[in-house]
């Protein structure tokens, strides 16, 4: 086929808009030849996941393009870092961890991306619009964008998402074009409990499950009924893009490219029908915890970063409590939400509950939890998927109501009922 | 013409390996799946986990899950602990984008090989390959390259069949190599500690 590059496209790499130009757009061409594809295409928007702090690589290579005077084109949010640059001394991060991600952030910054530092940026005030082409890392904002939004973007790796927002130029394929976000399998609710659907805590096992039922295509949901909050989806796509590669799914009826199970499958067949039963979400749920016993070291609540609806909801319910002594309660998100749920007086509760806030990263971007913490309960699937490699402890998924519970009695405590009935 | 004992995969990015396979029909999540800084497999759902990856060839359906796959991978290269050649199914853009910046980066990229399904199956766990240049496969009976002892078994740190010759996809190769010295001889100047991981 052959890629075909514009003007533009070869002004970039020879050098014409920097050094740092130069350096993206050969990347970017190195891909589109990995691909295969004519042509590349642009975006306007982009969210960067690379300034996530992984080791003296991913600092190294943000240096480098900062020195070779990178600048971002398109308006372009920053995913979590590796470090709360305020908050880190309170916990166990190693300072020359913190000194070279602070080196990461401050390079990513000074390509003009927005210090946003969130694995929501979709709940912040810069949120692509239906349509719109951009460039995401982070899976499950890529999984949001696509399927909550309808914005369009492919699966960003870090590294590749800023060569994006340097150029304003992706290669032409994958979720980018109309025909490739058609449905593949249809997943039906087959049974599930009212009282199942009205719990948060269905929709990350539900994401879980779906990223193992297709995990590399795009799979459509029906049989909801009721409207579907943007944290409910949020949490979908967080399992769904851990178990799986899930990059963009359909929810018949609440999501914009499915209106009818027809236009989510592009009038075609799906490849198979696979049914959603009680029995399918209880296997799923038992298999995100590894805890066989109930020691409980910390609650982590907010991957991805909670919203200011969550604080909203999890105020009331730590009211009057009290956090058990063994137990670290801590709550992420990012700086804006903290700001405003500070605001909104969310915030009082947790502090008198005992409860930490750490933002702009989170306990599996940043090295921050001392050696102690072996057992950990989350609401999250994602925090539950990631926590026995990345934290190499033991995790307890439950319901948030388990979560606050739990942390009150100091031991995992889990009223499973909502899972049998 | 293919003969028996050899695959033609499709290259993604082009270089020469020799090794012992590492191989699943899990898709693998680097990110909270494979420790940069010993190439141990540590996702603990995973049917390779305790194995290492470190110099050996591995073949894996795709990448699952998060996006900073490319950065461990990056990070796994300059520490001396990645494979030294990956086997997809899919071609995996994570994987790819991984070479290319150990390329542009440190001049130490890994050769990346899709194949069908069907060739998939027919690589087994434990046996020795040889990647060569065009994406050619000889398993374990095929021919034996000169300095195909062992360099796969060997431990963390081995580049010796890492591929340092120019790129070959023309448009791509047009940015000066940076003159740092390789992955593996960078790595002996840094604390391993210096991953996150490892400060917990």
């Amino acid at each position: 086929m052959g890629l075909k590059l514009t003007p533009g496209d070869r002004a970039f790499l020879e050098g014409e808009e920097g050094p740092a130009g130069k350096m993206a757009m050969s990347i970017l061409v190195r891909m589109a030849n990995v691909f295969d594809v004519d042509r590349l295409m642009d975006i306007s928007m982009a969210h960067v996941d690379s300034p996530i702090y992984m080791g003296v690589a991913t600092m190294e290579y943000a240096e480098r393009l900062a020195s070779l005077g990178a600048r971002v084109r398109v308006p372009s949010t920053l995913n979590v870092s590796g470090v709360d640059e305020h908050g880190w001394e309170e916990w166990s991060v190693p300072a020359e961890v913190a000194e070279n991600a602070r080196r990461q952030m401050a390079a990513y910054v000074s390509m003009g991306c927005k210090p946003t530092w969130t694995c929501a940026p979709y709940q912040t005030e810069t949120r692509p619009e239906f349509g719109q082409q951009i460039a995401s890392g982070e899976s499950s904002a890529i999984c949001f964008f696509n399927s909550v939004i309808g914005a369009r973007t492919e699966r960003y790796p870090d590294l590749l998402d800023i060569c994006a927002a340097i150029t304003a130029r992706v290669p032409a394929r994958g979720l980018h074009l109309s025909e490739n976000r058609k449905g593949t399998v249809h997943l039906v609710l087959d049974g599930i409990s009212d009282e199942l659907l009205d719990n948060d805590a269905f929709y990350p096992v539900l994401g879980y499950l779906i990223g193992k039922l297709e995990p590399d295509g795009v799979p459509v949901v029906s049989g909801f009924e009721a409207p579907i909050s943007d944290d409910r989806h949020k949490a979908i796509c967080a399992g769904a893009a851990s178990s799986g590669a899930v990059a963009l799914y359909h929810i018949v009826g609440h999501t914009p490219e499915a209106g009818t199970l027809g236009e989510a499958f592009h009038n075609e067949a799906p490849q198979r029908t696979i049914a959603v039963t009680m029995d399918a979400i209880l296997k799923a749920y038992l298999e995100l915890s590894t805890a066989r016993g109930d020691q409980l070291d910390m609650v982590v609540l907010g991957s991805p970063h909670y919203s200011v609806n969550e604080f909203k909801i999890l105020a009331p319910l730590l009211d009057g409590k009290h956090c058990h002594s063994d137990v670290t309660f801590l709550v992420t998100c990012s700086r804006a939400v903290r700001m405003i749920a500070t605001e909104l007086g969310y915030l009082a509760p947790l502090e008198s509950f005992g409860g930490r806030i750490t933002v702009d990263t989170c306990p599996l971007a940043s090295p921050m939890l001392p050696d102690h913490i072996q057992s950990i309960m989350t609401n999250s699937a994602k925090y539950a998927y990631y926590t026995p490699g990345l934290l190499n402890a033991d995790i307890a998924f439950g319901t948030l109501e388990d979560c606050i519970r739990s942390a009150v009695d100091g031991r995992i405590e889990r009223d499973e009922a909502i899972w049998f009935s | 013409m293919v003969k028996p004992g050899q695959i033609q995969g499709r290259m993604v990015v082009d270089g020469e390996a020799s090794a012992t396979v590492i191989k699943s029909s899990e898709p693998l999540s680097f990110w909270g799946g494979y420790d940069q800084a010993t190439g141990e497999i540590i996702d603990r759902r995973h049917p390779l986990s305790g194995q290492f990856g470190a110099g050996k060839i591995m073949a894996i359906p795709f990448t699952r899950g998060s996006s900073t796959t490319s950065s461990i991978l990056i990070e796994a290269v300059r520490a001396g602990v990645a494979p030294v050649g990956l086997i997809t199914i899919r071609v995996d853009s994570f994987l790819a984008l991984a070479s290319i910046v150990a390329d542009e980066m440190y001049e130490a990229s890994f050769p990346l090989v899709s194949v069908s399904s069907d060739d998939f199956e027919r690589i087994t766990n434990g046996s020795r390959v040889s990647i060569k240049r065009g994406g050619l496969i000889i398993l374990e009976q095929g021919d034996t390259a000169p300095g195909d002892t062992a360099p796969g078994d060997t431990v963390p740190g081995d580049t010796e069949l890492r591929d340092t010759e120019p790129r070959d996809t023309a448009l791509g190769d047009t940015v000066p190599r940076d003159t740092a010295p390789r992955a593996t001889e960078l790595s002996d100047t840094e604390p391993s500690d210096s991953a996150p991981r490892d400060q917990k």
